[in-house]
């Protein structure tokens, strides 16, 4: 009861500190408003929370309230500054099989919630890492043992800050908060979804999003791969969205993808979306801004984590570090052991997933819309960066083919992203049908 | 006529792979299934109009097999891995050809163009199957909830960590948060508690050190420090003699040490000195004498 308490008052904290913010995309709907608002206030306060540390401030309630309460402020602020009056789009469903399906999806959802608040937090890497770490900071209100290993410096601190919370709210495990993390990004696919198409398509994106076992089951247990998941596919869709900020929620979210997991490099996907949508409809100050947000973030943690590094006498390996006539040669020498890897851990895992990406590009390039081939880029292009950064990682870091887990884990962004643009592509295949 | 005939023969082919293996087909009738397949998708240029009847019979057939995928999908989930292979020896990778087959040329029947056919026939696949292993983590979750829906959290972790959770309870109620504990090197028999990022997990404040075969206990004589006794799990992985259990292996001076009794949830207190040839307990704690 008392991990309960404490995942909704935190997530309470999260979606109020984060709601003006969330108002820069003014006609939504109030579902998508409230998981917008939780993404961006569990991770834009955690991360000011995290900059008052760097200031000398502690990791404790009063200074998380501060953080929340600065958010809160800037958001109001740039409404004001910006003139925008947020209006709320009422969600119209049209007929009782549409009704019918979301009581599923609401079902699943509060499935999930339960599943994940009952079962005690026992997945390794969340002992070993994300959740003993916000342990530490709710016992130290400080790094200072995390800042003593180099292992708990390995990923940015957000899901463990969030964890902390929970624990010095009284919790016991802060599993639950994943649950909410998945539906407010339910929220936000359903939301965007319906906004680009009508509620009908809205609702089948959300439906197979969420019974997709890979997905439902990260929303049970304390990785971070889904927050990650959530973080990267909300900004993509955003960024492809049209109102006029947009492009600076796409690129807040995209930011904070960095400060939940910072070694993978999808971000570039999100920022070249940026430029070309920036370049496309005329907003390049906006596209700029957006991108300064995304480096900001990013280079914040980053900058601390080598600093630790250095004082640690940790020598770290960058994956930009080993583009190289050597490596190349490498790369060579073990392509059939790389092209196994690719196979066991990136295709066969997500052939379905694989195929509808294929078959929606080739429906995508036969109704060629601008949102519709942002998309099916993203896909391709995270793909292939996928590719490339394995043959690159496989030079430098020995144990490369042992862990073909995390590569699963590290692409379970691609099963939303591809399920969105397939619906899509089904959107406007059935749109000139009409006509 | 003869994309009906084709129809039937992808269909036919796609449910023998499923009854038997994937590569049936070549191996018996010197074609391969994909190429049935790739034939009976280029002849839809051949599809005409059909009847209601049609129509709907493609239309049921689909339904109801997709319905059997997601009933054998989620059997499996709840059950092991390679369940349905084994108990009803169908192939689910086959499977999956049969459905999307079978939804591609309903669609086409029921006058859909190509590209929709093929996007619908995907993404019922991805629906299906999804639904059926998402059922089967609901299921598995839910039945845990029912089973025990008032139990508190240390008896949830210790049905997970039996033993070990019971034990790190008493080593917190022993020790005070700024002390140190000494482990087993990390290894088998000691995959859990000889693991120093997992133990800190379970006992921090307190630091968590390896003390390693060869180690003398001199070094780690100071203030606080606790050495954790533990005979080592017995799993799959080592339930031969590979291995010497019983943790530490060394005599050791003590100021005290424990015997966590968890059949009768007791500890036993000894002023004694460690000797690891009679005190070979499963769990236990020494405070290191460093006088």
């Amino acid at each position: 009861m008392n991990s309960f308490i404490a995942i909704i008052t935190t997530s309470t904290f999260f979606i109020l500190s984060g709601w003006y913010l969330a108002c820069l995309v003014p006609t939504v709907s109030k579902v998508e408003r409230i998981g917008l608002s939780f993404l961006i206030g569990s991770g834009m306060t955690t991360f000011i929370w995290f900059i008052g540390y760097l200031i000398g401030l502690p990791f404790n309630l009063f200074n998380l309230g501060l953080s929340g309460l600065l958010l809160g402020i800037i958001g109001f602020t740039l409404l004001k500054i910006l003139k925008i009056t947020p209006t709320t789009e009422k969600i119209v469903i049209h007929t009782k099989f549409e009704k019918y399906l979301i009581s599923i999806i609401i079902l699943s959802l509060i499935i999930s919630f339960a599943i994940a608040i009952y079962h005690p937090l026992t997945a390794w890497d969340s002992l070993a890492q994300y959740d003993f770490r916000g342990h530490a900071i709710a016992i130290d209100h400080d790094l200072s043992f995390i800042r003593g290993g180099a292992y708990f410096m390995s990923y940015p601190l957000m899901i463990s800050l969030v964890h902390a919370t929970v624990y010095m709210l009284g919790g016991i495990s802060a599993q639950g908060i994943h649950a909410l993390i998945f539906a407010a990004f339910i929220a936000i696919i359903y939301g965007r979804m319906t906004d680009w198409t009508n509620s009908k398509y809205g609702i089948l994106t959300s439906l197979l999003i969420i019974f997709q076992s890979e997905i439902f089951s990260h929303s049970t247990f304390a990785y971070t791969n889904l927050p990650y998941t959530a973080f990267l596919v909300a900004a993509i869709m955003y960024i492809i969205s049209a109102g006029s900020y947009s492009i600076l929620i796409g690129g807040m979210l995209l930011g904070l993808s960095t400060w939940v997991r910072s070694s993978e490099v999808f971000w570039i996907t999100g920022t070249v979306l940026i430029l070309w949508q920036g370049i496309r409809t005329k907003k390049i100050s906006k596209a700029m801004i957006a991108i300064f947000m995304i480096m900001a973030i990013r280079l914040t943690w980053s900058m601390y984590q080598n600093y630790i590094y250095s004082s640690l006498n940790w020598v770290t390996s960058s994956t930009a570090s080993h583009f190289n006539i050597e490596s190349l040669y490498k790369i060579v020498k073990t392509i059939k052991s790389i092209y196994w890897y690719i196979y066991l851990n990136i295709i066969f895992p997500y052939i379905n997933v694989w195929f509808l990406s294929i078959s929606a590009a080739i429906v995508i390039f036969t109704r060629r819309t601008y949102r519709s081939l942002m998309l099916i880029f993203s896909i391709m292009f995270s793909a292939a960066m996928v590719v490339g950064g394995i043959m690159v990682f496989s030079t430098y870091y020995q144990s490369w083919n042992e862990i073909g887990d995390s590569a699963r884990r590290m692409i379970l962004f691609i099963v939303p992203l591809s399920i969105t643009a397939a619906v899509y592509s089904l959107y406007l295949i059935n749109k000139k049908d009409s006509k | 006529m003869i994309y009906l005939f084709s129809v039937i023969v992808s269909i036919v082919t796609a449910g023998l792979e499923t009854v038997s293996y994937l590569g049936f087909v070549k191996n018996h009738f010197f074609i391969s299934a994909y190429t049935i397949y790739f034939i009976s998708i280029v002849m839809i240029l051949f599809a005409g109009q059909y009847s209601k009847i049609i129509k709907k019979i493609s239309l049921a057939i689909s339904c109801l097999i997709s319905t059997i995928y997601v009933l054998l999908i989620f059997l499996e989930s709840i059950t092991y891995p390679n369940y349905i292979y084994t108990h009803f020896h169908i192939n689910p990778l086959s499977f999956k050809f049969l459905i999307i087959m079978l939804w591609f040329h309903t669609m086409i029947i029921n006058k859909s163009k190509f590209a929709k056919s093929l996007l619908l026939a995907i993404l019922i696949l991805l629906g299906v199957d999804g639904a059926g292993r998402t059922l089967g983590i609901m299921y598995l979750g839910i039945k845990d909830i029912t089973a025990a829906p008032l139990a508190t959290y240390p008896e949830k972790m210790t049905k997970v960590y039996p033993g070990f959770y019971p034990a790190m309870q008493a080593i917190i109620k022993l020790t005070p948060p700024d002390s140190t504990i000494l482990i087993p090197p990390q290894g088998s028999p000691w995959d859990k508690e000889g693991n120093a990022a997992f133990m800190t997990y379970f006992l921090y404040p307190r630091t968590v050190k390896n003390l390693f075969e060869g180690d003398t206990i001199v070094d780690y004589a100071h203030t606080n420090y606790y050495v954790l006794i533990s005979h080592g799990v017995t799993s799959m992985f080592n339930s031969s003699n590979m291995f010497e259990y019983g943790w530490p292996k060394i005599a050791i001076k003590a100021k005290q040490m424990w015997k966590i009794n968890l059949d009768s949830n007791t500890i036993d207190t000894y002023y004694r000195d460690f000797n690891p040839q009679t005190d070979q307990w499963d769990w236990g704690l020494i405070e290191v004498s460093y006088e």
